[in-house]
């Protein structure tokens, strides 16, 4: 055991220096197109990742074996923890989450490094992605060695440890950190390829193809992450709030924003060949997003509830790390951006075209993160011109991301319609038109049967509903459009590529998430009481009855739970328990909600303490279509996951003027006449 | 290859941010600023106008004699916030004794029960020349104060020259009361 | 290139399943219990004036919480106060004031608008009409000269 950590630590130091091979040899095989280099460097990636898995395996053993002579396992575990939530306490922490960082960061690199070796066009692109790769690499495990070290050892050895904090130990908790670390760390895959860009001063087609994949994967673990963690914190948490415009919930929101504008970005390269330098600033900026969040949960410069630590030493080191990491790039970018323009098409798209609809699209998802970002940030920029402390909050957020993103719902749907080039309103107009029509068909019926609704409710539900119209027309347009569509539509919906349906299922779910919203944010109700054993409350159509509050025993802690029977309309029973349990050896308490949820909502009720003479205490919270917004979320992710299949692009290389097959229903469009001049 | 000033933009906004961060971060490590500190305090304002039940030597409430901010005006005086559940008052209670040979300090017992306050001033001397309970804490809340303890020092025409949060010890004692004080012309 | 993904899209596929349900780590503990039933007004248009003042309140001894989750006993005393002032007739903005004199505008968690506060509600459009000058001044040029620059020549 005295030397297995040890093992580790020198496998780190190892996987250091393999990284800085690989990043070297990488570099000299992609200018020279030094096979052997090349062979070098893809050695030197896979090697790294081995070294950092087994670093990290070994870590893993220390905390599974209560090794409490390891601070870290000391600091952040306990013997009495279950199995589950030991292996998972190994990421509960600053060290050991940069270590799983940096395992997902070279485990990325690992299958850069394989589909390195399959390639036969484009070695010099992935060549140099890899390279920088291994940079990123360099600087984590330098960050991990100097600063983090999640191997040190105590001097002398405690009894037990001290981390049984019982919110932590939750299965949803204990698998967070994988699904969303997949997203932040796979945008710096997006981020190396867009550097190579800037090196090669080429960012085309060919490039495009290659770094879409990848993007796709990262944008959808990490739209999975936000929307779980959302999720736990929504059960957990015992008040049925599911974001809170926390700087650290905020921290995740931007780079998604921003990955799902440049995951559009590069569908116009690849398409149309344009947007080159647009589509390379946003790939550094994403990942630059994850890294400043990255910053922010580690460096104590705001409060946060989710702050895994509040150390401003370590902060200016992932700092200095930022500056270098985004700051040269940028840098290459402005002086290298426009030799990106050089091989793009000349043509200027229309103001009715795609590319202008997907330009507006862009800018309205960038311009939101940088939103999300001064607000919350601002606090700080005020304390330092002039020393005042305000709060910036939800209202600030909402009151300005929700128009933003409204406005971007509203060209959403139309866009998949709009050709390329030019856009002719008489192709789009019989879409259009009929689409237009059902949004405020729906609308008027929810405005006549739902008193008193606000102007709020009423456009969040527009909008879904309008998004979700552009959907349905797509899949029309798909099948061949009226006309065609009864003629082996169906047949070419089954042959549609994929990711046409990806787009159309994501698009799908941004419109069942924003519904979602609508439910929970406007119609939502609680009721708060205090009940006797026997007693019955109404909340929505269901009747609460209190049948009984007894106390219960779990494996670590000692709990009092009411029990609620929630009997609906058809005279249905569901039996809901809340507790709030008591953790002796942490010394805390936390509050278990009973949930249950519908596909129309959930209903959520909590048992609020209380004793027998006074009554005890018992919310009921009525949540509409709140189980929309995790599952708008699943089909976004589903959605970016089908996006990844083949059958989208028949470009290969500067084009000008060349057609667009993929959608043989537009065989009527001017966009497809060859260009003149 | 043409290089336009424009795509430099986003670079020039990326050190903002991090100039921004690095003012925040030194500001921290050098003590100026930390995430638990609001920035405001009751210094310079006012002191509000507040009556409370008293807590007698027999440790009886007595809400016919209260404790009136009111019936101070024209005197300088300090106002310490403190419980007996609060370990920070404990700590503090030998430099509030000193504070009380400088100007009588009037104690608002928050949130406590009488019997617990009583055995607390048992325990570490009684240097109130008035107790007033605050068992609700609105009356704290009522003078801008946030936590427990925390004293203020009050000029004579009703201006709070001192709002300290935390617990007051010889620092504090040597520092910014002596200052108050002098500014009060108040020998220690 | 299809074996690679096929096998990569499985591997990650097989992580989202497992995964279940996630969270950002290190929650300090927080039971929440917030309002409770007494603390609720008899008049519902009072209760509802008196939910929305306190959501708009920062907890100033929580981490991030407002006056209407939290359950310390600054924010439950704040929340009485509210109470207590809406049954005197004061208004929405007297009750703020109250609170600003006494804690400054950092108990707001919404910013109020004040010169300070000027440049972030205007951000967004600032933003936005930023982002379209931007693009409208890096648009490649479609002259003859600056074509030719790009390497287009004809």
């Amino acid at each position: 055991m005295l030397h297995l950590t040890e093992i580790g630590h020198f496998a780190l130091s190892l996987a250091l220096a393999l990284a800085i091979i690989q990043s070297i040899m990488l570099f000299r095989g992609a200018r020279s197109g030094d096979q052997a280099s090349i062979k070098l460097g893809w050695l030197s990636a896979h090697l790294t990742f081995i070294l950092v898995a087994a670093s990290f395996v070994i870590l893993t053993i220390a905390f599974v074996q209560s090794d409490f002579s390891v601070a870290l396992v000391a600091a952040h575990s306990h013997s009495l923890k279950p199995l589950l939530y030991k292996i998972s306490g190994v990421w509960g922490n600053h060290e050991g989450s940069l270590l799983l960082w940096v395992l997902i960061l070279t485990l990325f690199g690992a299958l850069m490094a394989s589909r390195l070796k399959r390639l036969t066009d484009g070695q010099s692109t992935m060549s140099y992605a890899l390279s920088v790769q291994g940079m990123i690499v360099i600087a984590f495990i330098g960050l991990i060695l100097f600063t983090s070290n999640p191997f040190e050892r105590l001097t002398s050895l405690p009894d037990d440890g001290n981390g049984l904090n019982p919110i932590l130990q939750d299965p949803g908790l204990a698998f967070h950190p994988p699904m969303l670390y997949l997203g932040y760390v796979g945008l710096s895959v997006g981020f190396a390829f867009a550097v190579a860009a800037l090196i090669e001063g080429r960012a085309d087609a060919n490039w495009a193809k290659l770094a879409r994949r990848w993007v796709l994967i990262a944008w959808s673990a990490l739209t999975a992450g936000i929307a779980l963690g959302s999720w736990w914190a929504y059960y957990e948490l015992g008040w049925g709030g599911w974001w809170f415009w926390d700087p650290v919930e905020n921290a995740s929101l931007m780079p998604w924003l921003v990955a799902t504008a440049l995951i559009h970005s590069l569908n116009v390269v690849e398409k149309r060949n344009l947007f080159h330098s647009w589509t390379v600033l946003m790939a550094i900026l994403a990942f630059g997003l994850s890294l400043i969040g990255t910053f922010i949960v580690r460096s104590g410069l705001l409060t946060s509830v989710h702050a895994f630590t509040n150390d401003p030493a370590r902060g200016l080191v992932i700092l200095v790390i930022i500056l270098i990491a985004i700051g040269v790039p940028l840098l290459l970018f402005g002086w290298r951006a426009g030799t990106l323009a050089r091989d793009q098409d000349i043509s200027s798209p229309a103001l009715l075209s795609r590319e202008t609809a997907l330009q507006a699209n862009n800018l309205l998802l960038v311009v939101t993160s940088a939103t999300v970002l001064v607000g919350t940030l601002y606090p700080l920029i005020i304390e330092a011109v002039n020393g005042a402390r305000i709060s910036v909050g939800a209202p600030f957020f909402e009151a300005s991301v929700g128009p933003l993103l409204g406005l971007m719902l509203i060209v959403m749907p139309v866009a998949p319609l709009l050709a390329w080039r030019q856009a002719r309103g008489k192709t789009i107009t019989p879409y259009v038109i009929p689409m237009v029509f059902v949004t405020v068909a729906a609308g008027a019926i929810i405005f006549m049967l739902i008193n008193d609704i606000s102007i709020y409710a009423m456009a969040t539900l527009g909008l879904g509903i309008w998004v979700m119209t552009g959907v349905l027309a797509d899949i029309v347009a798909i099948m061949g459009g009226r006309n065609k569509i009864f003629h082996s539509g169906f047949k070419r919906l089954m042959g549609a590529s994929l990711p046409r349906l990806g787009m159309n299922v994501a698009h799908l779910g941004v419109a069942v998430f924003t519904i979602g919203i609508a439910g929970v944010s406007f119609f939502d109700s609680e009721t708060i009481t205090r009940m006797q054993i026997g007693d019955s409350q109404i909340s929505g159509n269901n009747t609460f009855t209190l049948a009984k509050v007894e106390p219960i025993a779990g494996p670590n802690y000692t709990a009092t739970a009411a029990t609620v029977i929630m009997t609906d309309e058809s005279d249905n029973q569901t039996i809901l328990t809340s507790e709030i349990r008591r953790f002796p050896v942490a010394r805390s308490q936390t509050t278990e909600a009973a949930i249950k949820s519908g596909f129309l909502g959930d209903v959520y009720v909590v048992y609020g303490g209380g004793t027998a003479a006074d009554g005890f205490v018992i919310r009921i919270y009525q949540k509409p279509l709140i189980t929309w917004i995790w599952g708008g979320a699943g089909l976004m992710m589903l959605g970016g996951l089908l996006a990844m299949g083949s059958g989208g692009s028949r470009v290969s290389g500067g084009s000008r003027g060349s057609k667009q097959h993929s959608d043989p229903q537009r065989n009527n469009e001017p966009a497809n006449r060859p260009m003149e001049g | 290859m043409k290089i336009r000033l424009a795509f430099f933009v986003p670079v020039i906004i990326f050190l903002l941010f991090v100039v921004v961060s690095f003012w925040g971060l030194y500001a921290i490590t050098t003590g100026q600023r930390s995430t638990s500190d609001i920035g405001f305090s009751m210094q310079g304002q006012t002191i509000p106008d507040i009556a409370l039940a008293s807590l007698d030597q027999h440790g009886q409430i007595n809400a016919n004699a209260p404790l009136d901010l009111a019936d101070w005006q024209g005197k300088a005086y300090a106002i310490n916030v403190w419980a007996s559940w609060c370990p920070p008052c404990r700590a503090e209670a030998p430099a509030i004794h000193q504070l009380s040979k400088s100007l009588p300090v009037l104690g608002i017992n928050q949130r406590d029960k009488p019997q617990d306050a009583m055995a607390f001033l048992d325990q570490f001397g009684n240097p109130y020349q008035q107790i007033g309970v605050d068992p609700d804490g609105k009356a704290s809340i009522a003078i801008g104060v946030q936590a427990l303890p925390e004293t203020l020092i009050i000029a004579p025409d009703g201006r709070v020259i001192l709002h300290h949060r935390g617990p007051v010890f010889a620092n504090e004692l040597h520092g910014s009361i002596r200052d108050a004080l002098n500014t009060l012309g108040i020998d220690q | 290139m299809t074996a690679i993904v096929t096998g990569f899209r499985n591997w990650i596929m097989m992580i989202m399943i497992f995964a279940g349900m996630m969270m950002l780590a290190s929650y300090p503990l927080y039971s929440v219990q917030a309002i409770l039933p007494e603390e609720q007004m008899a008049d519902p248009l009072d209760e509802s004036r008196a939910r929305d003042l306190a959501a708009e309140l920062r907890c100033l001894v929580c981490q991030n919480q407002t006056v209407d989750d939290s359950d310390a006993d600054f924010a439950i005393t704040i929340r009485s106060i509210i109470r207590d002032q809406i049954s005197t007739g004061k208004s929405d903005d007297d009750i703020l004031d109250f609170l600003r004199q006494r804690y400054g505008d950092y108990i707001l968690f919404n910013p109020p608008l004040n010169r300070m506060t000027f440049i972030l509600w205007l951000a967004p459009i600032i933003l936005l009409i930023g982002g379209i000058m931007l693009i409208i001044i890096t648009r490649p040029k479609n002259n003859p000269q600056s074509m030719k620059e790009r390497g287009h020549d004809r």
